[in-house]
């Protein structure tokens, strides 16, 4: 995003691309912590078992939905590396249609990821194993929103061809994109184990 | 006519958006998103108060960002046919609007900085009061004023808003107004972003202060589960809500100025050559990066539990109350260090300014923080001592909890080091540096006791803890504040504050604190417990002693109150460079200029070159020094626009 520096005393490129990629570099610190204090703390539950009672007789989800739902999210990941592989080698054009296949694949992963969450039948009040699971399955969800959100902000910048102007933009989304996209495979492995 | 709907079209651009539109449309937003969470309520089933609450605060915030215009330049970036214009930009840096700039959105870091300190003030402010009514609660055995649930409410709102205060009193307004300029910055890295800190901030106040209207919290400043899980007041939902909040805004804030450290330094500001605040800075929220994601997560968890049934902290569904004192204390411990690094690092800054020295063990002394940085969050287990879990891992946590004494030693070293030989000029930020010193050797020393698993078995959950607690946040690092707040000041507000009451402020707050919680180490090595609203009659003489000396607090506190106000309102005009000092922030005009710097500076040596320079004034005066600055070669020249 500019800022009246940019406008009146213009930020050196290297600059703004060091800002762009520190910045989300750091959000992505920042969110796997979160995610690894979801895990550990699934993780302790299940190794405490207080009274017996952390998987209270509750069954593990269906595997096929969760596979589904992240073989369309690596997908998604393969679509945007394609297209940001496309932007490079043309200096900062690459192919819309690939761009809006990958966000596409996010949106469907999306969809399929809310499926999975409101198909997890548990009894309320859910036990520790339920609980753990629920909260995975929505926090998963929340990164894709978040990287649905993301790549229609892209795709705004595209179709209105202010993309090229910041080829870096790309490179830093990809950081996230391809974050989003392990963050949700490990949740998925670790609600497969716990 | 024309002048008419140019004076209203005028009017509704400076409303729209602003705090007030924020505020309308965030109460709003509530309303109806408690409706339609009301209606959504199923008939057949018992009402679930808590998913109410929840929605309705949630209804608040998002609204409120509409309100205020913070989506707006998300919007821009990517849906608008071209980049803002300059003016445009301008505009939203806050050019031409006076003091209205602080009401909006507004991303002038000084704007956010002053934005900061206000809200600190008042926060500490609140906090106090909450202090005062807790210490007259207790001043003689029995109920006197409130009831054992209020009183534990306001001794949790008490806590809540003191370490809110705390964590961002030095890196919230120094951190954004003047550290930009000590690396020779024109702004902070992520503008926007640090307008969306302090806003996400400020929306958790009225959601926070709702508590007193919905139940209040009992479970003191914790939220220890599975007692938030049990309490049926939806006061505890307000409270999770509230930390949520402060922990994004944290991470937001932590991200920003770390990112503004790494890239935007400018030419010749080399890690080496990075003032001592900086360096204490960047560590406390690279800290409280590492440590806020936890909390965050403890508390959507206990939100899981009371909204939708989930069970992480109740047993008897196989959750456990340990993971909620880990997940907290993960960042709990840590965070006294996130408060503890950047007062320390301003109190090192300030001693080099009145030594007229070079600070001792420079790199000693950045080392040493960096390995409190380190170690400190390793050490969260020393609060689970007496929890009943297993104890494989006391002795580790005991020995790590230790070695941080180490390089806390040589922050000592450090100042004692550079206020020797030195020619120490003694005005009130100093005085206040001297008493965080007094105050820190106290509070350090006596959590050895409770670092040590045989001492802190006896001494755990009782007064001593308080006593030793508040020592180390309120009299090392609240005083370090001070000590920052008057030193940087003029900087800020370019107005003087009044010397006299300054030092006046300094000895009351100091006897006030050390008569109130030494009375109060007195009550727990007699065995007074923390948590009781009433206080037994074997611990009434050293309750009634800290009550008294609580007032001396409370005077010190209005002291300074009226010193602020009388300064702003008529205090004499601060110079460029008040006190003498040799980072960058002193080489710019007061008022700072919207863009700091005509001409971003080249450094050449680190700012603390002090070999030729002298004091012009040994004793209380408050005169201009004239001390070359740290070495640039392009000296900045002012300019019309006041940033501050």
């Amino acid at each position: 995003m500019n800022t009246a520096l940019e406008q009146m005393h213009e930020i050196e490129p290297h600059i703004q691309i060091g800002r762009a990629r520190a910045g989300v570099l750091m959000l992505i610190v920042s969110d796997a912590l979160s995610v690894i204090a979801i895990l550990a703390a699934g993780g302790y539950l299940s190794a405490l078992n207080v009274l017996g009672q952390f998987k209270g007789g509750d069954p593990a989800p269906a595997f096929f939905p969760g596979l589904l739902a992240v073989i369309v999210l690596v997908l998604s990941g393969l679509a945007y590396y394609m297209w940001e592989r496309g932007v490079r080698k043309n200096g900062g054009a690459g192919q819309r249609v690939i761009f809006i296949l990958s966000w596409a694949l996010m949106i469907i992963a999306l969809a399929a990821q809310i499926w999975v969450s409101v198909a997890l039948k548990y009894a309320s009040p859910f036990h520790g194993y339920a609980s753990m699971l629920l909260l995975l399955a929505w926090y998963s969800a929340f990164h894709l929103l978040l990287g649905a959100i993301i790549g229609l902000l892209v795709l705004g910048r595209i179709l209105n061809g202010r993309l090229a102007e910041r080829g870096y933009i790309v490179e830093v989304v990809g950081y996230w994109w391809y974050y989003t996209v392990a963050a949700g495979l490990i949740m998925w492995l670790f609600s497969l184990v716990a | 006519m024309i002048q008419v709907q140019a004076r209203r079209s005028n009017l509704l651009n400076q409303l729209f958006p602003s705090v007030i539109s924020g505020l309308v449309l965030g109460v709003i937003g509530a309303v109806v998103i408690n409706i339609i969470a009301t209606h959504l309520q199923l008939a057949d089933q018992p009402a679930n108060t808590d998913a109410i609450v929840v929605a309705t605060y949630v209804g608040w915030v998002i609204f409120f960002f509409v309100g205020i215009g913070a989506f707006n330049g998300v919007w821009k970036w990517g849906f608008a046919r071209r980049d803002a214009t300059s003016a445009e930009e301008l505009a939203i840096a806050g050019h031409g609007q006076g003091l209205w700039r602080y009401f909006r959105y507004t991303t002038d870091h000084k704007v956010v900085g002053m934005q900061y300190l206000a809200t600190t003030l008042v926060l500490f402010f609140l906090g106090s009061m909450g202090a005062f009514m807790i210490r007259l609660e207790q001043a003689v055995p029995g109920a006197i004023f409130f009831t054992p649930s209020t009183y534990n409410t306001i001794v949790g709102m008490h806590g809540i808003m003191m370490i809110v205060a705390t964590i961002i009193m030095v890196s919230g307004p120094f951190g954004n107004f003047v550290l930009p300029i000590m690396i020779g910055a024109r702004d902070m890295a992520f503008p926007r972003l640090n307008a969306l800190s302090y806003w996400l901030l400020f929306a958790a106040i009225p959601v926070f202060l709702s508590t007193l209207f919905i139940g209040g919290f009992p479970t003191g400043w914790t939220g220890y589960a599975p007692l938030s899980d049990q309490i049926l007041t939806p006061g505890m939902d307000a409270y999770c809500i509230t930390i949520i909040l402060f922990g994004i805004s944290t991470t937001v804030a932590a991200m920003n100025i770390v990112t503004t450290v790494l890239v935007l330094r400018t030419k010749g500001m080399t890690l080496a050559r990075l003032p001592i605040f900086v360096w204490g800075v960047v560590l406390s929220v690279i800290l409280g990066l590492t440590a806020f994601p936890s909390f965050i997560v403890s508390q959507m968890m206990v939100l899981g539990d009371r909204v939708f049934h989930t069970s992480f902290f109740i047993a008897s569904y196989g959750g456990s109350n340990w993971l909620y004192e880990h997940l907290f204390w993960f960042m709990g411990h840590p965070e006294v260090y996130v408060v503890a690094l950047p007062a320390m690092a301003a109190a090192a800054e300030i001693t080099a300014v009145f030594s007229r020295k070079t600070i001792f063990g420079r790199r000693m002394l950045v080392g040493s923080l960096i390995t409190i940085c380190l170690l400190s969050v390793l050490v969260w287990g020393h609060h689970l001592y007496t929890s009943g879990s297993n104890t494989a891992l006391d002795g580790p946590y005991m020995l790590d909890t230790e070695l941080i004494s180490i390089p806390t030693g040589f922050f000592f070293l450090a100042l004692i080091g550079t206020f020797w030989r030195g020619k120490i000029w003694v005005t009130v930020p100093l005085l206040f540096v001297v008493g965080m010193l007094v105050n820190f050797v106290i509070g350090g020393i006596t959590g050895i006791y409770l670092a040590d698993l045989p001492t802190d078995e006896i001494l755990h959950g009782g007064m001593f803890v308080t006593a030793h607690f508040h020592f180390t946040l309120v009299g090392s690092m609240v005083v370090g504040f001070f000590a920052a707040f008057y030193f940087w000041f003029p900087k800020m507000l370019g107005r003087r504050l009044n010397h006299s009451l300054g030092v006046l402020h300094f000895w009351l707050f100091e006897i006030g604190f050390l008569g109130t919680f030494i009375a109060l180490f007195y009550a727990g090595l007699q065995g007074e417990p923390r948590w009781s609203a009433n206080v037994a009659p074997s611990y009434a003489t050293a309750n009634l002693i800290a009550s008294l000396f609580a007032i001396v607090i409370a005077v010190s506190v209005f002291t300074l109150v009226y010193n602020v106000v009388t300064s702003v309102a008529r205090g004499e005009l601060a110079s460029a460079d008040e006190w003498g000092g040799k980072t960058l922030e002193w080489t710019v005009p007061t008022p700072v200029p919207l863009e700091n710097f005509a001409e971003l500076p080249v450094i050449t040596s680190t700012p603390y070159e002090y070999g030729l320079a002298e004091p012009a004034d040994e004793g209380f005066g408050l005169d201009a020094v004239e001390v070359p600055a740290q070495e640039v070669s392009a000296q900045p020249q002012s300019q019309p626009e006041s940033g501050a």
